[in-house]
């Protein structure tokens, strides 16, 4: 098995001040919670990049829980923080600022999310499919919202994702990130007999 | 040619039964799990909340047999619901664990009542800290630490807000094509408490009494609980799962696009022409808005098709189960396959303003039901269908 991996690393810091420049395309884009608010600014960022995958899978470490806190600590419980109390929500303001439509699956793996979700879809991926994982994360006030898009077309990729018997241990979704900056070859992901990596290519 | 997908067993947990058995005399009788909501335990901030609103918190909720069950986590009465439900479902435990499992847990909001309310959970929510516990993620650890003899080879859980059991069947169906496992148990659950019970208040979404899908006078929905097993495999059994369509729309947050555009594609991914639904099981929340767009959606359908389906629903019975509504209605439906005999909806008038054909209102109805279509729409745009078939070889 060899795959190809494209990824787009966002960190984005809020600012609700000013406009962003995709305003015009999401409505009320000033009540979007965090997460929300930076998986716009990264689709916008990223809108050639994200394409027209045949499915979207959206992963975050800790799911909606800080927005569950801005609801039951808002004045009267606002009902628009409750809206965006589930994560497919969060798919809406990537779907209106790139025109994508079709199926969504949001998954919640605790700190895991991302490389089991990589780990699962690799092993699912047809030739004429393409598999988008957007995974976020906030650290500090920093809101990282990252693309990993995996297909069959290994000509023009930047990573390759391979089965790999040099495995130790599973990487949490941090950890694999940080790797993905400055490393040229990533053993993540082990579960029974199952090992893979990704390795940089022209790395 | 694409692998063909079975449904092995199935079984349930709701507020008015203890098992698909039970669930389908109640629904058959016309029994309701509409209750009162105890709020003694309740936060401060939640019950002055409720003070201010025209009726008081009612909702269709799980009797727990567990002992002393107020001082037990939401966590555990989540997950002992759902070994009911799993143990009721099985076929025998020796067959099921000498094979390669995926569990896949769908739900809404898991057993996010334990952690919301705890002032250090919202004080680490959003901080990034290494080892935070996901809300949603527990529940599923706990059933699997307590199955450990199960062989399970891959796990998820799946949170497509009410279209949750509709999404775990769509990547329970991709685990088992793709050779990921062998079975795959898709469980459901999820608990009415003060955080969901405010949430919907919030939006006006909830009923002040009853339940109505479909009828004229229909005021919301009513929340309930509900707990699902359900097994698939690529063995032949009696139940074909023939087709699943998930499907965001991206119309606004809250309501579908106005004609249904994104539902009645669903509908038409998993409807091949030559099997066309003998019955439908609407989502049929009974909001305004959800209930008109699905009759709009059915009248289309049954115009393009020619076919007058039976349309019924659920939850006037035992309410909106958020993540389990799609299994619940999958497990009703299968009855309806099984009896070939399908309940109907209470209606105290007739309604007046639909324009699908055939809603089944007050009389049970006895016909030959080789197929089932399962409609669902959620928050975010997401709408989802499933075909489930009597296999005929």
């Amino acid at each position: 098995m060899k795959l190809s991996l494209n990824i787009r690393r966002n960190s984005i810091e809020i600012d609700r001040k000013v406009a962003p420049r995709w305003a015009s395309l999401v409505k009320r884009w000033y009540q979007l919670d965090g997460e929300s608010f930076a998986i716009a600014e990264a689709s916008f960022r990223n809108k050639g990049f994200i394409g027209n995958p045949t499915l979207i899978v959206f992963v975050s470490a800790e799911g909606c829980s800080s927005t569950d806190c801005l609801f039951v600590n808002s004045e009267n419980f606002s009902p628009s923080f409750f809206v965006q109390t589930v994560p497919n929500v969060r798919s809406l303001p990537l779907a209106f600022i790139t025109g994508w439509e079709g199926s969504v699956i949001c998954l919640s793996k605790g700190s895991m999310g991302l490389t089991s979700s990589l780990a699962q879809f690799s092993r699912m991926i047809k030739d004429d499919e393409e598999i988008l994982i957007v995974s976020t994360r906030k650290i500090n006030k920093i809101y990282h919202c990252d693309f990993y898009k995996i297909n069959t077309n290994t000509t023009e990729s930047e990573w390759t994702l391979y089965k790999s018997s040099s495995v130790n241990e599973s990487l949490n979704d941090l950890d694999f990130r940080e790797k993905t900056i400055n490393d040229n070859i990533i053993p993540f992901y082990l579960s029974g007999l199952e090992m893979l990596a990704i390795r940089r290519n022209n790395g | 040619m694409e692998s063909r997908i079975f449904i092995e067993n199935f079984d349930c947990v709701t507020s008015i039964s203890s098992n698909k058995e039970e669930l389908w005399d109640a629904l058959s009788k016309k029994e309701t799990g509409l209750k009162k909501i105890n709020v003694k335990d309740w936060p401060d901030k939640v019950k002055l909340f409720w003070e201010n609103q025209p009726f008081s918190p009612h909702a269709c909720l799980i009797q727990d047999t567990i002992k002393n069950n107020s001082a037990t986590s939401i966590n555990k009465r989540l997950a002992s619901r759902l070994q009911t439900a799993f143990e009721n479902s099985m076929t025998p435990r020796s067959d099921l664990a000498s094979f390669e499992l995926g569990i896949i847990f769908a739900t809404t909001k898991g057993a996010i009542e334990d952690f919301i309310w705890d002032k250090t959970f919202q004080r680490e929510a959003g901080q990034g800290i290494g080892n935070f516990t996901d809300p949603l993620d527990v529940t599923l650890q706990l059933f699997i630490n307590n199955n450990k003899d199960l062989n399970v080879v891959c796990s998820q859980v799946v949170s497509n807000a009410c279209a949750s059991s509709h999404a775990a069947f769509y990547l329970a169906k991709k685990w088992l094509i793709n050779n990921l496992c062998q079975k795959v148990i898709v469980l459901s659950a999820d608990f009415i408490g003060p955080f969901i019970m405010t949430g919907f208040q919030s939006l006006k979404a909830m009923s002040p009494s009853a339940c109505m899908p479909f009828q004229d006078n229909r005021n919301g929905l009513v929340l309930g609980e509900a707990a699902t097993a359900v097994i698939l495999t690529l063995d032949e059994t009696e139940f074909e799962l023939s087709g699943i369509s998930i499907n965001n729309e991206a119309y606004t947050v809250t309501s579908p696009s106005p004609n249904g555009r994104g539902l009645f594609q669903c509908i038409k991914d998993v409807t091949p022409l030559l099997q066309r639904p003998d019955i439908l099981l609407a989502h049929g929340t009974a909001t305004q808005t959800n209930d008109l767009i699905e009759d709009l959606v059915f009248s289309r359908a049954q115009k393009e098709w020619g076919s007058d389906f039976s349309i019924l629903a659920t939850k006037w019975s035992v309410g909106h189960c958020l993540g389990a509504s799609g299994s619940i209605d999958l497990i009703a439906s299968l009855m309806c396959i099984k009896k070939n005999h399908c309940f109907s909806i209470p209606a105290k008038e007739v309604p007046m303003k639909l324009n699908a054909k055939n809603y089944l209102f007050n009389t049970n109805k006895k016909i030959q039901v080789n197929s089932a279509l399962m409609t669902s729409l959620g928050f975010g745009g997401t709408n989802a269908a499933l075909l489930v078939t009597r296999n005929v070889g």
